[in-house]
C-alpha cells in the first residue's frame, strides 16, 4: 500500500474543500461555495436530494472534474496540480461505472490490481476474496458484457476496494441493482474500513438510515451548497432537535420535510381507488 | 394478455434439432461465400481494367488510387483511435487510477475483436488477390519459375494477407501517432483545445473523399482523350492530376512520392516482378513509416497520454451534466410544453398516444419537436438552391465529357435536360440528406443524447428508432413498440403519415426552388410530386421493415435468424422489383403511346398503393403469427 503521510495521524485534515464553486456551461451551478475539511480515519457521508451536488463534489475531489473558484487540497498537495501523486492512494467510484465490456472480470480486476501496483501474488489472493465476497467467482471468466446490472456494479466494488487505497470516495455504491448479501458486504467492508481509523471514506449515498449507523460525520448537501456538516450529535444541537435521526434532520436543513405532501397524496390515492372503477363503469 | 410487446418476443433460446442447425450453418457459410465471391469477382473486374491502362500510366494511377485510399483508412483509423484511447468512458475512468501512459496506453491497445474490423481485413485479403495472382502468373512464366503456376491462387491469397496486414500496420499505426501528437499538442484527445479543429478535419475529410475520387476520374479519362480534345476545363484538370502522379519533375510530384501510400502501392507493384531496387527501397519505406509513427507515438506518448490530457479539465463542455444544474431548455413554440401548431394539430387528429412515437421520430422529445424539425428543413433553403444552380451549370458539361469518352452511343441529344434533372436531383438531395453531413459537423461536438438533438434528421424518421447512447452495453435500440405502447398499425403508419406531411412540404420547397433557379416548371412539378409519394412510400417500408425485425423470436438460433431475414429480404425485394418492373412498363407505354404523363403518375400510384396495402396486411399477419408464437408457452 502506498503510504500516505508517514506523518500524519489518525483526525489530522486530509481533504480540504474550500469554497469551490462549478458551475456547468450553459447552467446554473451545480457547486456553490462548497466549504468541508474531512479528517483522516473517518467515514463520512455525503447526502441530500438528487441533483444537489453530490456527484459533483466528489468528482471534484476525484479530480475528475475541476471547479471555477476555490480550491481542493488532498493530504497538504493541490488537487489538480499533484494529480498524479494523489490518485496513488485514491480510489473513485463513480455512481455508473465505465468498464471494458469486452474484457473478463478477472481481467479487468487485474488490471485494476496492476494499475495500483499491488503485488501480484496480494492481487490474486484479494481478487479470489473479493470474488467469493460478492459471489463473482463462478462469473469472473466470463465477458463484462454478459454481467446483469448487479454483477456489473458488483465488479466496480470489488475493483474498488481491490486498490487498497487509503481515500475512497463512493458515489451510492449500494445502488444499482445489487443484491442484499453484497449490500450487506459493502457496509461490513465501510464498517471495518472505518474502524481502521486509517482509511478516509466519502461516500454518498440515499439511505439515511446506513449513514446515520455508520458515519462519523454527515455532509448534507442542498442546492449546491453544503448546508451542514458534523456529527449526528452535532447536527441535533445546530438544528435543536434532540433525538431526530437523519432523515428527520434532512428535513430541517433542506426544508424539504415532505410527511404533508405524502400524507395528502395518499389520501388523494386512496380517494382515486374509490371513485376509478365507477369512472369506468359508465 | 401483456401488451408489453417487447418481453412477449424475449423468451429463452431453446435447442433446435441437429439437421436444422446443419443447415443453417451450411447455408450461412453459402452466403458468406457468395459474399466472399462478390468481392473477389469485383477486385478482378477492377485489376483487369487497371491492366488495360497504357503501361505508362498504370503506375501513377496506381499510386493516386493508393493515396486516395489509404487517406481514408487513415481518416477511419484516426477516428476509431480518438474513440478508442480517450474519448470512451472506460478509458476516462482509468485517468483517476495511478497507472502510467504506457499501462494505459496498453490497456487501450487490447481491442475487442468486433473493433478490429476483422471482415474489412478479409474483404481486403480477397480484392486484393487477384491483383497477386496477376503479378505471380507474370513471374511464373520466366524460365526456372514455372513450377509456381499451379500455385499461383494459394501464392497470391498468402501475399495479399501479408500486403493487406502492412498495409493495415502502416495506417494503425500512422493514424496512433496523428491521435498522440494532436494529443500532446492540445489539439486532439479528450478535450481538443480548438473544436473547430474537429469540424473543419470532417469538412477536410469529405472534401479530399468527393475531389480525390473525382480527380482520379478525371486523370483516367484524360488517358482515353486525343490531344485535340482536351480543350474543357475539367479535362485539363484531369491532365493535370496525372502530369502531377507522372512526372517526377513536377514540383507536387514529391508529395505523392514520398507518401506512405505510394510506398504501400510500389511494393505490391515491383516486390515479385521487380525492378527490385525499387521493391527494396518501397519496402524499407514502408517499414520506416511503420517506425516513425510507432517513434511519433513513443514521443508524444508522455504528454499526449497524460491524466491532463486525458481528463479534459479545459473541456468544461463535455462535463457530464446533473439534471438540475442544466437549465431547462428553451422552447420554440409553447412555453407551456403543450406543443407547436402542427404538432398540436396532429395531435388533436390522432390522439396523444401519437405525441410519443411522433416526438421520437425526430430524435428529439421536447415539445414542439415536430415544429422544428420542419422549421429546420427551411433553413436549408439557401444551401439547397445553391445546389441546384450548381448542378443545372456544372453537370451537362460533366455527362457530355463522360459519354465521350466511354458511351459514345448514349450521348444525348439536349443537355439541358440532363442539367435540369441533375439541378432538381441536388436540391432534393440537400433536403434528404441535410442532416446526414451538416448535423456531423454541427454536432460533431457533442456526444450521445446531445449529438442526437443536434442533429434530428429526416433520417431517423427512415429508422424509427432512437438513436443508441455513446455508451451501451449489449444492443441498445429500442423499437417503437416496446418504448410506447403503440400497436403495429401505430408504428407503422404513424412514421409514413408524418413523412407524408414533411415530404410535402419537401416537394413543395424544392419546386419553389426548381423555378428559382429556372427550370421547367412542368418537369419540377412532375418531381416534386414525385418525390412527396416516393419518400413516404420508402418510410412505410422502412417501418414495416424495422417492426418486423424486431420481432425476433429469441427461441431460435441466430443461425436460424439469419437465414430467416435472407429469405425474407429475398421475397421483399422480389416483390419490389416486380412492382418496379410494372410501374417501368406503365410509364414506358403511357409514353410510347404519347398518352398524358399524368396517367402514368397516377396509374403508378395506384399499383403501389395496392402493393402497399397487400404487404402490409401480409406483415401484419406475420406480426401477430409470432406474437402468438411467443404468447403460447405463457399461456399453457
Amino acid at each position: 500500500m502506498v503510504d500516505l503521510n508517514p506523518a500524519g495521524r489518525t483526525g489530522d485534515p486530509i481533504i480540504d474543500v474550500v469554497n469551490v464553486t462549478k458551475c456547468y456551461e450553459g447552467g446554473k451551478a451545480a457547486l456553490t461555495e462548497a466549504h468541508m475539511r474531512l479528517h483522516r480515519g473517518e467515514l463520512v457521508a455525503l447526502v441530500g436530494p438528487n441533483g444537489a451536488g453530490k456527484s459533483t463534489l466528489l468528482k471534484c475531489m476525484a479530480g475528475l472534474v475541476r471547479p471555477q473558484e476555490g480550491s481542493i487540497t488532498v493530504a497538504g498537495k493541490d488537487r489538480f496540480r499533484d494529480h498524479l501523486a494523489i490518485r496513488t492512494f485514491t480510489a473513485y467510484l463513480p455512481d455508473q461505472p465505465n468498464m471494458f465490456v469486452h474484457f473478463r472480470g478477472i481481467e479487468h480486476l487485474q488490471m485494476i490490481g496492476d494499475l495500483y501496483g499491488v503485488e501480484l501474488s496480494e492481487r490474486n489472493r484479494r481478487i479470489e476474496s473479493f470474488a467469493r465476497l460478492f459471489d463473482l467467482d463462478e462469473i469472473l471468466e466470463k465477458r463484462i458484457a454478459t454481467y446483469s446490472n448487479g454483477q456489473y456494479k458488483k465488479l466496480a466494488l470489488a475493483a474498488t476496494f481491490l486498490t487498497n487505497a487509503r481515500i475512497y470516495l463512493l458515489d451510492e455504491p449500494e445502488t444499482g441493482g445489487i443484491d442484499p448479501p453484497a449490500s450487506a458486504a459493502l457496509m461490513q467492508i465501510l464498517r471495518m474500513l472505518r474502524d481502521r481509523k486509517d482509511v478516509t471514506i466519502v461516500w454518498a449515498t440515499q439511505i439515511v438510515e446506513m449513514a446515520e449507523k455508520l458515519c462519523d460525520r454527515v455532509a448534507i448537501v442542498d442546492d449546491g451548497r453544503v448546508q451542514a456538516f458534523g456529527t449526528m450529535n452535532e447536527l441535533r444541537a445546530r438544528y435543536q432537535a434532540p433525538g431526530a435521526d437523519l432523515g428527520r434532520l434532512f428535513g430541517l436543513v433542506t426544508g424539504k420535510d415532505k410527511q404533508q405532501l405524502i400524507s395528502e397524496v395518499l389520501e388523494s390515492m386512496a380517494h382515486n381507488a374509490e371513485e376509478a372503477p365507477r369512472r369506468i363503469a359508465r | 394478455m401483456d401488451h408489453i410487446y417487447g418481453r412477449l418476443f424475449r423468451l429463452q433460446e431453446a435447442d433446435q434439432p441437429l439437421w436444422r442447425r446443419a443447415c443453417s450453418w451450411v447455408l450461412a457459410g453459402v452466403l458468406l461465400a457468395a459474399c466472399g465471391a462478390w468481392i473477389f469477382y469485383a477486385g478482378r473486374q477492377v485489376a483487369t481494367a487497371y491492366r488495360s491502362l497504357p503501361a505508362g500510366v498504370q503506375m501513377p494511377i496506381g499510386r493516386l488510387a493508393a493515396c486516395l485510399a489509404g487517406l481514408q483508412f487513415f481518416f477511419h483509423a484516426a477516428r476509431f483511435w480518438t474513440q478508442q484511447l480517450f474519448h470512451q468512458g472506460p478509458m476516462r475512468d482509468l485517468a483517476l487510477t495511478p497507472g502510467s501512459a504506457a499501462q494505459i496506453l496498453r490497456v487501450g491497445l487490447r481491442l475487442n475483436l468486433r473493433d478490429a474490423r476483422l471482415p474489412w481485413l478479409a474483404a481486403s485479403v480477397l480484392y486484393l488477390a487477384p491483383w497477386l495472382w496477376h503479378e505471380c502468373i507474370t513471374f511464373g512464366v520466366t524460365p526456372g519459375w514455372t513450377w509456381m503456376l499451379p500455385l499461383a491462387w494459394p501464392l497470391a491469397l498468402i501475399l495479399s494477407t501479408v500486403l493487406v496486414l502492412v498495409g493495415r500496420a502502416m495506417v494503425e499505426a500512422c493514424a496512433l501517432a496523428a491521435c498522440m501528437l494532436g494529443s500532446a499538442l492540445g489539439v486532439g484527445g479528450l478535450a481538443p483545445r480548438y473544436p473547430l479543429l474537429g469540424r473543419m478535419l470532417l469538412g477536410l475529410h469529405a472534401t479530399l473523399s468527393i475531389g480525390g475520387l473525382a480527380g482520379i476520374i478525371l486523370a483516367v479519362a484524360s488517358v482515353f482523350l486525343a490531344p485535340g480534345e482536351r480543350a474543357s476545363d475539367l479535362q485539363r484538370i484531369g491532365a493535370a492530376i496525372l502530369e502531377v502522379a507522372a512526372e517526377p519533375s513536377h514540383p507536387l510530384h514529391p508529395l505523392l512520392r514520398w507518401s506512405p501510400s505510394t510506398f504501400w502501392f510500389d511494393a505490391y507493384a515491383h516486390t515479385i516482378n521487380g525492378p527490385y531496387g525499387q521493391a527494396t527501397f518501397a519496402l524499407l519505406g514502408c517499414a520506416a513509416t511503420i517506425l516513425a509513427a510507432l517513434g511519433l507515438t513513443a514521443l508524444c506518448l508522455p504528454a499526449g497520454f497524460s491524466a491532463e490530457a486525458r481528463l479534459g479539465f479545459s473541456g468544461v463542455s463535455r462535463d457530464p451534466k446533473p439534471a438540475q444544474a442544466a437549465d431547462a431548455p428553451t422552447r420554440a413554440f409553447d412555453p407551456d410544453a403543450e406543443n407547436g401548431p402542427v404538432e398540436g394539430w396532429l395531435l388533436r387528429k390522432l390522439g396523444r398516444m401519437a405525441r410519443a412515437t411522433l416526438r421520437l421520430m425526430t430524435r428529439n422529445h421536447e415539445a414542439g419537436s415536430l415544429d422544428r424539425h420542419f422549421l429546420r428543413t427551411l433553413y436549408y433553403a439557401p444551401v439547397s438552391l445553391a445546389a441546384g444552380w450548381l448542378a443545372l451549370h456544372l453537370v451537362p458539361g460533366a455527362v457530355d465529357f463522360v459519354c465521350r469518352i466511354w458511351w459514345q452511343p448514349l450521348l444525348p441529344r439536349d443537355y439541358r435536360i440532363l442539367g435540369e434533372g441533375a439541378a432538381a436531383v441536388a436540391i432534393l438531395i440537400v433536403y434528404v440528406t441535410r442532416m446526414s453531413i451538416w448535423g456531423r459537423l454541427t454536432g460533431a461536438g457533442l456526444q450521445g443524447p446531445q449529438r442526437s438533438a443536434a442533429a434530428p434528421t429526416g433520417w431517423a424518421l427512415l429508422a424509427g428508432q432512437r438513436a443508441a447512447p455513446a455508451l451501451s452495453r449489449g444492443d441498445l435500440r429500442i423499437p417503437l413498440n416496446e418504448l410506447y405502447a403503440v400497436g403495429y398499425s401505430d408504428a407503422v403508419l404513424l412514421p409514413t403519415l408524418y413523412a407524408l406531411l414533411w415530404s410535402f412540404l419537401l416537394a413543395g420547397l424544392a419546386l419553389a426552388e426548381a423555378v428559382a433557379v429556372g427550370l421547367d416548371p412542368a418537369a419540377s412539378l412532375l418531381a416534386a410530386a414525385i418525390v412527396a409519394v416516393v419518400v413516404p412510400q420508402t418510410v412505410f417500408l422502412i417501418a414495416l421493415l424495422g417492426i418486423q425485425s424486431y420481432c425476433k423470436n429469441y427461441r431460435r438460433t441466430w443461425t436460424a435468424l439469419i437465414l430467416q431475414t435472407c429469405a425474407f429480404a429475398v421475397v421483399f425485394i422480389s416483390l419490389i422489383s416486380g412492382i418496379l418492373i410494372v410501374v417501368a412498363y406503365l410509364v414506358q407505354h403511357v409514353l410510347d403511346e404519347n398518352r398524358p404523363v399524368w396517367i402514368a403518375y397516377v396509374g403508378s400510384v395506384n399499383l403501389v398503393l395496392v402493393f402497399d396495402v397487400a404487404v402490409y396486411m401480409l406483415a401484419r399477419l406475420v406480426y401477430v403469427r409470432r406474437r402468438f408464437d411467443a404468447e403460447l408457452p405463457a399461456v399453457r
